[in-house]
């Protein structure tokens, strides 16, 4: 499975791209969460789940220049042999100009950017299990390591969302088949669980064995996910956002401390293993 | 003057090429570009994305490689928010991070060496006290592929060292004169706009020795998050660059080279062919491109060839003839 793999970092930077994609769709899911489908021949071919691109928030380079001049990372939704989907939420300047952009015009993306998820090998045939955990629109970098994982794992889905609008949650996930297993939270009660997605998991780790635990989010929530998997001894992934201006490793400005030191958010990163984290 | 006598119908008879080579103070250049300090890393990230973008030199195209701040220990840099967008610009803290001129040396020169051996190296150097520049440009002495030193006293993003050798003529003078006796490369001063007169400074490091003097380096500002009525930044003031700072930078690389007589190195929010050509007009014998950067990856690249282009539509076959060239 290609979320297996551990890139090299020279591989990685070989692998990154600057692409001019053609918009082939960009709509409201909600009042808030827009999503965004790019043609691309160079990046989507090479996306691993977990990886972003960076892009442009406007088709108009002057404007970028002069208007939006830092590009924004996105995590990749969904990508295939041509195309990359992008789910944002309407947060600020550069996701108001990014929805003005219309089908048939061109962005400016860089890409495939970091590390992916690693799942660990599982050690014979056996079905795996694993736990996902999304808050927000967090939850986007998830859904492509669901995708890959229900083809060799059960996987239990925790999405949660401040409300019902919000959740990063549809009928894409019908694709991932029989093996997932989703569970909604939403702090307004609107969907499912009326609280946190954390109130959740207690109940899913007593009574399944998991192999392995992803989870992007809010930092808090995501915090407390890391310390449940350490408690509970589950292997456990984390993607952190941080601000971003080159996106290729040079700037320093998307710093994490780790065990290791100060790392970058955008190639040594976004996926972390848990343990490395200094929270 | 009648350097742009020649009109664009005969250029194109006759301009075949232009000469892009300058000559920075000893630093002899392949053509005037170079980067902003800080915004490149030491080159291999972009090295990779110009290559795949077909420039097969990789970042080999620079006239020069200006690295990221080197110190003689490791600094880890700032807490907190490192960077934000403003009005045609952005903000940085990111208080020079970096891995310390020793391991510099292991890993970031090693690779230069095996992959830009062509292209110029300016090692931007950074300390706390006089002593701790000095150190670093002993320990680059031993370092064959080193070929020039930028002087950073004018990092408004750490509170010891960094901006306040820069705002004072007397320390700025005597860190110059301490590093110019411990080498024979060209050193180049890289000044702040931060102060009551850039001249000032500029004539001091002139006199200390320097081979030329760098500028404008971040213009320090301040954001506010109006939610928790807290200052953005940890350190609260961050420096501001982008095509925001661009008409501040043009005046101060004006003024500075009608001050001294060592060649300029022109910077602050370049991002297109004609800005290239104004700091060129305003003084400035070479050029670096910092903020561009990071919203077109290959921002250096498309200026060069447009830089190429702009002299050959405009009958101009040296670049250096534009130095300085305001009617």
């Amino acid at each position: 499975m290609n979320c297996e793999q551990k890139l090299d970092y020279e591989s990685k930077l070989n692998d990154c791209f600057l692409e001019d994609c053609v918009v082939l769709r960009n709509y409201a899911l909600s009042d808030t969460l827009w999503r965004l489908d790019l043609r691309s021949d160079l990046i989507a071919p090479r996306v691993l789940p977990g990886q972003f691109v960076h892009l442009c928030v406007s088709a108009s380079p002057s404007d970028c220049v002069f208007g939006h001049l830092l590009r924004r990372p996105l995590s990749v939704y969904f990508a295939n042999n041509d195309t990359i989907s992008l789910i944002y939420q309407l947060v600020g300047r550069g996701t108001r100009s990014l929805i003005c952009v219309s089908a048939g015009s061109r962005l400016s993306v860089l890409g495939p950017i970091g590390s992916c998820w690693s799942v660990p090998a599982l050690k014979d045939n056996s079905c795996g299990r694993a736990l996902l955990v999304g808050g927000g629109i967090g939850t986007a970098a998830l859904h492509l390591l669901a995708r890959q994982l229900t083809q060799t794992h059960v996987v239990d889905f925790v999405v949660g969302a401040a409300n019902a609008s919000m959740l990063v949650c549809n009928e894409d996930l019908l694709l991932c088949g029989e093996k997932l297993r989703l569970h909604i939270a939403t702090d307004d009660g609107s969907a499912g669980h009326h609280g946190f997605t954390i109130d959740l998991l207690p109940e899913l780790v007593n009574n399944n064995k998991y192999h392995y635990l992803a989870t992007c989010g809010p930092e808090i929530m995501q915090r407390k996910v890391a310390a449940l998997a350490k408690s509970t001894g589950i292997y456990c992934d984390v993607s952190l956002e941080r601000r971003m201006a080159c996106g290729i490793g040079a700037c320093l400005s998307c710093s994490v401390d780790t065990i290791y030191g100060k790392k970058r958010a955008c190639v040594d990163g976004p996926v972390f293993n848990a343990e490395e984290i200094l929270w | 003057m009648v350097k742009h006598a020649v009109t664009q119908n005969e250029c194109l008879g006759v301009c075949e090429s232009v000469n892009l080579a300058v000559n920075l103070g000893g630093l002899m250049m392949q053509n005037p570009l170079t980067v902003a300090s800080g915004t490149f890393g030491s080159g291999r990230e972009y090295h990779a994305l110009w290559r795949n973008a077909g420039y097969h030199d990789g970042i080999g195209a620079l006239g020069a490689i200006t690295t990221k701040g080197v110190s003689l220990k490791p600094w880890d840099g700032n807490a907190g928010i490192r960077i934000t967008q403003s009005a045609a610009g952005m903000l940085n803290s990111i208080g020079l991070q970096n891995k310390g001129v020793e391991e510099f040396c292991a890993i970031d020169l090693a690779w230069l060496k095996q992959n830009a051996a062509g292209t110029a190296v300016i090692v931007n150097v950074c300390g706390h006290s006089l002593d701790e520049y000095q150190l670093v440009i002993q320990r680059l002495e031993e370092e064959a592929s080193v070929s020039a030193y930028e002087l950073n006293i004018s990092c408004p993003n750490v509170s010891c060292g960094g901006m306040s050798f820069g705002t004072d003529a007397l320390l700025a003078s005597e860190l110059t004169a301490r590093c110019r006796t411990l080498t024979k490369r060209p050193l180049i001063v890289k000044l702040t706009p931060n102060v009551t007169d850039i001249t000032e400074i500029a004539r001091a490091i002139e006199s200390a020795g320097a081979d030329a003097v760098s500028l404008i380096n971040t213009v320090a500002g301040m954001s506010i998050d109006i939610k928790s009525r807290k200052a953005l930044f940890e350190r609260k003031v961050a420096g501001l660059s982008g095509p925001a700072i661009k008409p501040v930078a043009l005046w101060a690389v004006y003024r500075v080279a009608q001050a001294v007589n060592i060649p300029v190195l022109g910077m602050g929010g370049i991002c297109t062919v004609e800005d290239c050509v104004e700091f060129l007009l305003a003084g400035a014998c070479a050029l670096a491109v910092g903020t561009a950067s990071f919203n077109d990856p290959l921002s250096a690249p498309h200026l060069l060839e447009g830089l190429q282009q702009w002299c050959e539509q405009n009958g101009v076959r040296n670049v250096s003839e534009l130095t300085g060239a305001l009617n």
